[in-house]
Parts: C-alpha cells; structure tokens; sequence
C-alpha cells in the first residue's frame, strides 16, 4: 500500500451561521503524496482555504481526521500542534502575513529561532539569493513591494526545512508578471528541497504548474482525471 | 454669490446617535473612560477635601482648639488689642495660667493645672475641640469647669456637676485650700487634666497677663506665606521674654497648598491621559470607517462635526455617570465601608462642595475636548484611499539591523519601543499613579498615630515615683525599689529597664556658677526678683535644694547623642564631670568651660562634689518640679558610690515588641498592688498612640482611597493601551502562532512587555516619583516627622504593579483571543 504525507478521512467542518448551517468541508477525503505539488482549485467559498487550514492544524475539524506525515492531528493539543507546524509545515498566504515589526531576514528566521535552533546563515542567504531578496534582508515588511513580500513569505515558509509547503492563494495579491514570478521560484525551490506543495488557487492557469489538480465545490472533492480520491 | 446652506445637522446627528448604538462595545469602552475619569477627579476632589478638612479637624483636636498661632509668655493689653483689630485675624482668644492642683483628701500628688480663658477662647476657638459640656464657664470665684481626667486625678471621679469638693492648690500668692463647685463638665479633646477657672478666680492669685497670659490667633486666611507671618509678628511687637509662634501646619500652608494643587494636576493629567489614549485608539481603528464616509460624499466638515457629535454624546454620558458613581462612592460606600471597620458614622462627614460638580465637569469636558482634537483632525484629514490602507503601526521606520539575542525578548522590546508616545503615556500614567500612592502612602504613614508617636517618643513607658515631687522629704517614699527593676528585667516581654537614680543634694551659693544659675532661673521661671532671695539663698542653701541623678550606660549614651556637644563617656563614668539639667535655660554665655558645679548630699553634708559641667540638657525627662537648685546627672556606678540607697524616681521601660498592651497592663497592675499607687503616673506610649489615633478619626482610611483611586486610574490607563495594542496586534500574534509560535511563547513574550512596562514605570517612580514625592513630603511636613518611605505598602504597590503589568497582557490575550482558530484570527486582517 502506498503511503501519503498527507491524508484527511472524511473531513468535516460545519459552521453555524445564525439559524442556518454553513457546511466548509463535507467528508473530504484527500492524499497527498511525498514530494509531490498539487492544486486545490475551487471558487469562493467552496472550502478549499478550510481544507488548507486543517492539514496545517490552523483549525479543528468537526468530525474526520487527518494525517501528516503520519501523525494524528487530532490526538495533538495546541503546542503540540505549533511545535509541529514550525517543524514540519511551512505557510504562505495570500496577504503575506509577515511580522511588521520584525525586518526581512527576521522574518525569515522566525521559526526556526522559535524552535530554538541556531540560524543556519548559509542556507538562509541561499534562500534569499534564490529568491532575490538579499538586498533586502534588513527591510521592513511595509516597504516591500507585494512581489517581495510574498517570496519573503515562500523564503519563511522553507527555512526550517519542513516537509511540506501549504500555499493558500500566494498570487492573488499580485499581478500577473509577479504571479508567475513567485509560482516559478516557489516550484523550483520546493523541487531543490525535496518539499511537498498543497497549492490554493482559483485561477487555472496556475494550476496548470502542478503535478496534480484536485477540484472542490462546496465543500466536497469532485473527481479529478489523476486525483486519488475515492481510490 | 452664497450658495443655499442645507442644513444637514439633523442627519450628522442621527448619525452619530445610529453609530453609537450600532457600535455599542467600542463605545462602551470610551463612555467607561470618560466616566472613570470623570469618576476619579469627582472623587479625588470630594475625598481629598473630606481628607484635608479631617486633617484639619485632627489638629484641632492634637491643640485642643482652632488656631494658627500661641504668643507665650505673657501678652500686653496693647498687643490683644492689636490682634484684634488686624484685618486678617480672625478671633483672638486669650488666656492665663492660674497656678495648680496640690491635693485632695483623696490624693495628695495631683497633676491638674489650672487655666483661665476669656470667652473667645473658651466659646469660639475651643469649642470645636469639644464633644460635650453640661454646665457653664466658672463665674464664681469658687467655680470650676472641669473634666473627668482631672476629677480622676484628684481622686474625685464621682462627682458631677453641682457638687463641691475641697481642693488645695497654689498659686502666685502660695498655697491654699478653697471649696470648689462644680459649675460645668466638658467632653473632648485636647489637654484633659485642667481645671478652667472664673475670672474672678483669677484675679486672686497675683499672676499677671503680662507674664503668664497665653494669646491664641485664628487668622481669616487659610494660606499665610512667610512674608505675612513676618509681617503679623512684627506688628505685635514682642518683648523678649515672650515666643510667638505658628501652628505647624500654619507655618507650612502655603506648602500643604501646593501639595493639594500637585494632586489635582496630576489626577487631571491622569485623567486626560486616559481619555486622550481611548479615544486615540478608538478613533484610529475606527479610520476606515471614515474613509468610507467620505467615498459615500461626507466632507471633512461633515465628518469633523459628525466625531464632534460623538464625542459630546460620549462627554455628556461619561461625565454624568462618572459623578453619580462618584457620588454614590463618596457619599454612601465610603461611610458604610468604615462603619463595618467599627468606626462611627460621625466621624466620617463626607464634605461636599457645589464646586466640585462645576471643576469635574469642566476639566472632564476639556479632557475630552482637546483628547478627540488630534484624532478629529486625523479623521477628517485623511484621504479615501489612504484610510483603507490605514494601519495602526508605526511606519516610520524602513529597516533596522538584524539583531542577536533571545527572540522573545526583542520582539517584547520591539513593542514597547514600537509607538513611543503611546508607551510613554500608559508608563507616565503607571508612574503618576504610582508615584501619588507613593507620595500619600508615605504622608499618611508619617503621621499615623504609630509613627508620630515612635518619632516623639522612643521609650515605651515611663513610671514616674510622683511622691519625689513633694516640698519635704520626709513624704519622699522608695516606691519604685531595685527588686522590682531586676524582676521586669527577668522578664522576656521588657527589652530594657532604665532606672533614673536620684538623691537630694544641696548647692551652696557661689558666684561663680550657682549664683549665676539662680540668676537665669529667676529670670525664666520666677515672677519674683532674684534679689529678693539672695540673701535668704545664701543663708538657708537647703530651702533652695535640688537632686543628683544617676544614669546608666544605655540613658548616657541616649542622652549624649542629644547633646549639642557631646561629653567624654569615661570622665562622666568617674564622676569628674556632669550634665545638668536646665530648662528652657540658655548658659552658654554666663559660664565658662571650667565652671563646676559645688554641691553636697542633703542626708550627709560631709560628702561633698564639685564635678565639671560638661553639657546641658532641657530634655524633660530629667526634669522635676520642686527645688529651684540645677539637677546635677551623673553616672549610676558613681552615684551608688556616695549614695547608699538612691531613690528610683523613674523607670524608663522598653518592650520587646512595641506597643505590646499585655505587658503594659501586667506592670500596672502590679505597681497598683502597691499600698503607694497613686504616688506613681505613667506616661505611656500605647495611651499617646489611643490619643492621636482618636484625634485623627479616619483620615488614614480616607487618604488610602484617594491613593487607591489614583492607582486605578493607571491601571486603566494601561489596561487600555494593552487591550488596544493586543487587539491591533491579534493578526500579528495569530501569524506567529501559525509559523509555530506555542502559546507558551506567546505568552512569554507577553509577560516580557509587561515587565518593560513595570521596570520602566518602577524606575520612573523611583527617581523622579521619590524626588518629588521627597519634595512634597518637606513642603507639607508640618510636624517635622523625619521621611521614611513605608517599606510594606510601598513593596506591596510595586509587587502588585508588576503583577498587574504581567496579568493584564495575558488576560487581555486570553480575552482577545478567545477560543477563536488560528486560521479565523489569522483572516482578521481582511
């Protein structure tokens, strides 16, 4: 049996909206394998950021569980749960979310000081030439271009060396050159490392970069020509 | 060409009314700061003037009546009529001493004086000192107004008004025995053991107002600077054996004012402070709001009246809830909180002034005013655009280098140092606060009835054998005797035991130090020339007697410490010299250095002294009442040489453990065992304590409110910054979190920004709230009490500021935070 790094058995997320119950995720069932880069395409609101959100353990399932890289999010608490999304997870979200008081190269270095470990400054300045941001390490978020701060972001995302890289619509703050920018250094630094990629996105074109496309509405997979659901 | 005004208030109006009621929390939270605010300074201005009017009462009931300043020594018919006509007095009140209890059939040592008063004194300026009377002044020669200490001390407690008892006493012209009625008892405070006599009483016996008169001045002005008591005494015109002074608190008004002035200004700065930083925030968060007001057509007028409206809502709200909560605290708490502390209602008039509702209203109203301008303005200045990008960061900064150290500790140092004016008005506020606490706490605990006793008192109790007091020595009798010094000893409750020796002795005239003693006594004491006793002197010394007294090491070295110069230890243990006793009596000029002091034992005149004079002292201790002869103190070991069985005339007595009533009543009852008791008093330092702590009423428990209310006016102050900071900050921590921050870092890092707030509002209180707190302290120390910052409150306020620094960020946070995902916080952003 093949085994997956990450894997969610009928996930579900309901909300409660007044008298009405919003249903996020209805019994997602997903895998992912190792090393592999896979889309979430889906319109708004079809659930695909929750989806993001509970294999990074940012959010607790109504019912389901899931798996990464073997391990029970549910069985874990909440430090627990940080421990291991610095270790193993890395972020990138639409708006950035870069610390505003701390500059480019802190930014960076973030989780893995929060881990406790000492800064590998080779491999960060690597990163950061990768990324074209070596001029700008000691610059504070606000005044980075959207481009910047976005590869900053992908640069925080893999200095801890996690395993897999949960990206929630990177490009949806950029224009179209940035776009393509960001996907081709996101892609190509995920292959380096040997990282896994769970990319959001609502936008085709995009998705067309990965090795993978997995359509969701309304809060359910819906079969796609190579998906593994329901295998 | 004018253009047709619309008249759109109506709209701008409903408006704000709608987003006030649609915004309900987060105008909540700026009417509860108005209202506090508002709150506070109504309370800090009614508790503070119930305080001061009570601190006033205290001192009325310390001087046993209400006046600003004593001309002793006699005053002239002139000078009366001078008080009386000066435009700032007030009233001027006289009175005069008329000689002294002697004896009772029932007590032959008493202890009561005899006054007599004029009206003004005795109607007007003593009678807010007293509780009761029953009665009237004394008309009749042979009436007494008395009280019942000084009924007590006669031995006489039983009697009441109407009845007569026989009293011998003297006077002027000697000793007699007369039928006293009792015309009138009275109840209060001030000194208890007087008896107030009639006029026609007093012009018998031969005192003079002009020696023995006693002049009270009770001016119109609350504020006397130095330049108009300069003035007022130079006016009076005072001979040189008369003293004029000012109350304590007199002589420091224009101090105890400035000091009031510095606690209003800084519970408005407090106040001001908190309304500036909520609306601040309040105002700031709430910019996009108003970025959309202008893209929907609102003008920056419109905007400006519209926050405007806001603001008078909220001002009118806040300081009308702000007085009926400090009403209700002021006027209904405060009384029911002391009354369950056992203490009388009465004793607590909350004062009220209807300026107090004018000044709380305009400085609340101002604070409000000119705390909403600057957000107003930004409001109203800022572009569309520009409010929708708006963020509550400082943007200043492009870059700063990348730093070393713990992570933790330079993302704390990074919020604290991140919006400076805002730090620097939650730490100012904290230090305000803290200071003001520091600076009350530190008066109210100085002139605690404790504290004002162990700086006027640094012995326990003092056991006085009254029988040594008598003219002939054959009524001297040992009560106080050796086994019983060695018995307290022994005990594990007394600390030490002094015994005061003494033994009577006689001083031949000579000229060159007895004559010019008798010469000073005379001039200070007697009204009587000294040439009249000369030769009466010279013939007969022993009618001219006095004592020798012995002191032990421990009293030596008390004593010396006192003395302008102190003497060598070992010549005074050998006897070679001595310290006399003078008192109120300046020698310096009339004897040199080398001046000896002649004298021999009464029981042995064949024992014969003549030790050096080393030093004076007119510390009353040492004093006695008969004998017009200078008390000679020598030291124990050389006195118990000469003499074979001194007398024991007092016994100074120390506890182990302060003020232990215990102790003082297990030696009481064993001295009234004695078949001599009412031969011995005591002065006591647990009765002095009762006394002052009955004078003050309840001006500690007031005083810790008004410090208490400061404090929570700091503690608002910052728990409103960090609430606000917390709250821009919640995307920034949910991002951490994300990236792997636990909630135990998180945490830390909060604990961290809250001990920078603590150490810096701490250190800022340390030196600048101590210095003025210092400052302060001088200028309204009135009583002269040596600063002392009480260790207990003080360590107890900085432990609890620290502790309220570290628990508000985290229960902000808590708060903040809730249950609410990582993922939904991290989304607060959009």
């Amino acid at each position: 049996m093949e085994s997956y790094i990450v894997e969610t058995r009928a996930l579900k997320k309901y909300y409660q909206l007044g008298t009405n119950v919003v249903k996020a995720l209805d019994g997602v069932d997903f895998r992912v394998k190792d090393q592999e880069f896979v889309s979430i395409i889906g319109k708004s609101g079809s659930g695909k950021s929750t989806l993001l959100h509970m294999i990074g353990g940012l959010d607790v399932p109504t019912e389901g569980e899931t798996y990464v890289d073997g391990k029970n999010l549910a069985e874990m608490n909440r430090e627990q749960l940080a421990v291991f999304r610095r270790r193993k997870i890395g972020f990138i979200f639409q708006n950035y979310n870069l610390v505003p008081d701390l500059n480019l190269y802190e930014n960076v270095t973030l989780p893995i000081e929060l881990d406790g470990d000492c800064v590998d400054r080779e491999f960060i300045d690597e990163i950061l030439n990768l990324l074209k941001l070596q001029e700008k390490k000691e610059a504070l978020p606000s005044t980075l271009s959207g481009g910047q701060q976005q590869r900053a972001a992908i640069a925080r995302a893999i200095a801890s060396k996690p395993s897999i890289i949960l990206a929630d619509e990177p490009t949806g703050n950029l224009d179209t050159a940035s776009s393509h920018d960001v996907l081709g250094l996101l892609k190509a630094v995920a292959g380096r490392f040997k990282q896994t990629v769970v990319l959001i996105t609502h936008d085709q074109d995009i998705a067309q970069l990965s090795d993978r496309i997995v359509h969701i509405e309304d809060g359910r997979i819906v079969r796609g020509s190579d998906a593994y659901v329901g295998e | 060409m004018r253009m047709l005004e619309n008249n759109n208030r109506k709209i701008i109006t409903k408006m704000a009314m709608s987003s006030l009621k649609g915004n309900k929390p987060k105008f909540a939270v700026m009417i509860i700061a108005v209202v506090l605010s508002s709150f506070m300074l109504f309370s800090v201005f009614t508790v503070g003037s119930t305080y001061f009017k009570m601190q006033q009462l205290q001192n009325i009931h310390l001087h046993g009546a209400d006046f600003d300043a004593v001309l002793q020594g006699g005053y002239s018919e002139q000078q009366l009529n001078r008080c009386k006509g000066n435009q700032d007095v007030r009233v001027a009140g006289a009175g005069g001493y008329a000689g002294a209890a002697v004896k009772t059939d029932a007590d032959d040592t008493l202890h009561t004086g005899m006054i007599w008063c004029d009206e003004t004194y005795w109607g007007v300026m003593m009678k807010p000192a007293r509780k009761r009377v029953r009665g009237y002044y004394p008309k009749k020669e042979n009436e007494l107004m008395v009280t019942k200490a000084a009924l007590k001390d006669c031995g006489k407690e039983n009697l009441d008004v109407g009845d007569t008892f026989d009293l011998t006493y003297t006077d002027q012209n000697g000793t007699h025995t007369k039928n006293f009625l009792i015309s009138g008892i009275w109840e209060g405070y001030g000194e208890q053991q007087l008896f107030y006599v009639s006029e026609a009483f007093y012009k018998k016996t031969g005192y003079q107002l002009n020696n023995m008169g006693v002049l009270h001045v009770k001016f119109k002005n609350k504020i006397l600077t130095e330049d108009q008591r300069t003035k007022f005494q130079e006016s009076i015109r005072l001979n040189k054996r008369q003293n004029f002074q000012f109350t304590g608190e007199t002589e420091k008004s224009a101090g105890i004012f400035a000091g009031m002035a510095g606690l209003v200004l800084v519970t408005c700065l407090s106040a001001y402070l908190l309304i500036y930083n909520i609306l601040y925030l309040s105002v700031s968060g709430n910019i996009r709001y108003y970025g959309l007001m202008q893209t929907v057509g609102m003008s920056s007028r419109q905007i400006r009246r519209f926050m405007k409206t806001q603001m008078m809502l909220i001002g009118t709200a806040g300081v009308g809830g702000g007085i009926l909560f400090g009403f209700f605290t002021s006027f209904l708490v405060i009384p029911k909180i002391v009354r369950t502390l056992g203490i009388r209602e009465s004793a607590i008039p909350v004062t009220f002034h209807p300026a107090v509702f004018f000044i709380t209203i305009s400085i609340a109203g101002l604070t409000v005013y000119f705390g909403s301008r600057k957000p107003i303005k930004t409001a109203a200045s800022v572009t569309p655009v520009e409010a929708l990008n708006y963020r509550l960061t400082s943007a200043k900064k492009k870059a700063h280098k990348t730093r070393n150290g713990s992570l933790i500790w330079r993302i704390a140092a990074d919020q604290f140092f991140k919006d400076k004016k805002k730090t620097g008005i939650s730490v100012l506020s904290l230090a305000a606060s803290l200071s003001m606490f520091l600076c009350l706490i530190t008066i109210i605990q100085s002139h605690g009835a404790r504290t004002i006793m162990s700086n006027y008192m640094d012995t326990d109790l003092v056991v006085s054998n009254d029988s040594l007091m008598k003219e002939e020595d054959e009524k001297w009798k040992p009560i106080l005797k050796p086994s019983l010094v060695k018995e307290l000893k022994k005990s594990k409750d007394i600390r030490e035991v002094h015994p005061l020796l003494c033994a009577k002795i006689i001083v031949p005239w000579e000229p060159k130090f007895s004559d010019v003693w008798m010469r000073e006594f005379y001039e200070r004491w007697m009204y009587t020339p000294y040439k009249d006793d000369i030769n009466d002197y010279k013939k007969h010394p022993e009618k001219y007697y006095s004592v020798m007294q012995g002191i032990d090491k421990k009293e030596f070295e008390y004593l010396n410490k006192s003395l302008i110069h102190p003497v060598d230890q070992k010549l005074f243990e050998s006897g070679k010299i001595c310290i006399i006793y003078g008192p109120g009596m300046d020698l310096s000029g009339e004897i040199d250095k080398k001046a000896r002091v002649k004298f021999y034992l009464s029981e042995n005149k064949n024992k014969k002294f003549q030790p050096r004079i080393a030093g004076m002292t007119d510390d009353s201790y040492y004093g006695r009442t008969s004998g017009k002869g200078p008390a000679v103190i020598v030291s124990e070991s050389f006195m118990k040489k000469y003499v074979m069985n001194p007398y024991i005339s007092k016994l100074n007595i120390r506890y182990t453990k302060e003020y232990d009533d215990e102790t003082e009543d297990r030696i009481r009852k064993n001295l009234s065992q004695s078949t001599s008791a009412k031969d011995v008093s005591y002065e006591s330092k647990i009765d002095s304590m009762k006394d002052i702590q009955k004078a003050q009423g309840n001006m500690t428990g007031v005083g810790v409110g008004i410090a208490l209310l400061l404090a929570l006016i700091g503690l608002m102050n910052y728990i409103n910054t960090v609430f606000g900071n917390i709250q821009n900050r919640q995307v920034s921590l949910a991002v951490m979190e994300s990236v792997g921050m636990t909630e135990k870092q998180v945490k830390k890092l909060l604990v961290r920004e809250g001990l920078l707030f603590a150490a810096a509002s701490l250190s800022l209180t340390a030196t600048a709230g101590l210095f003025i707190t210092y400052q302060y302290y001088q200028t309204m120390n009135y009583m002269n009490i040596p600063f002392q910052i009480p260790v207990v409150p003080v360590l107890a306020a900085v432990s609890s500021s620290a502790a309220v620094c570290i628990g508000i960020p985290l229960a902000a946070y808590r708060i903040i935070r809730g249950k609410t995902p990582v993922a939904e916080r991290i989304r607060g952003f959009d």
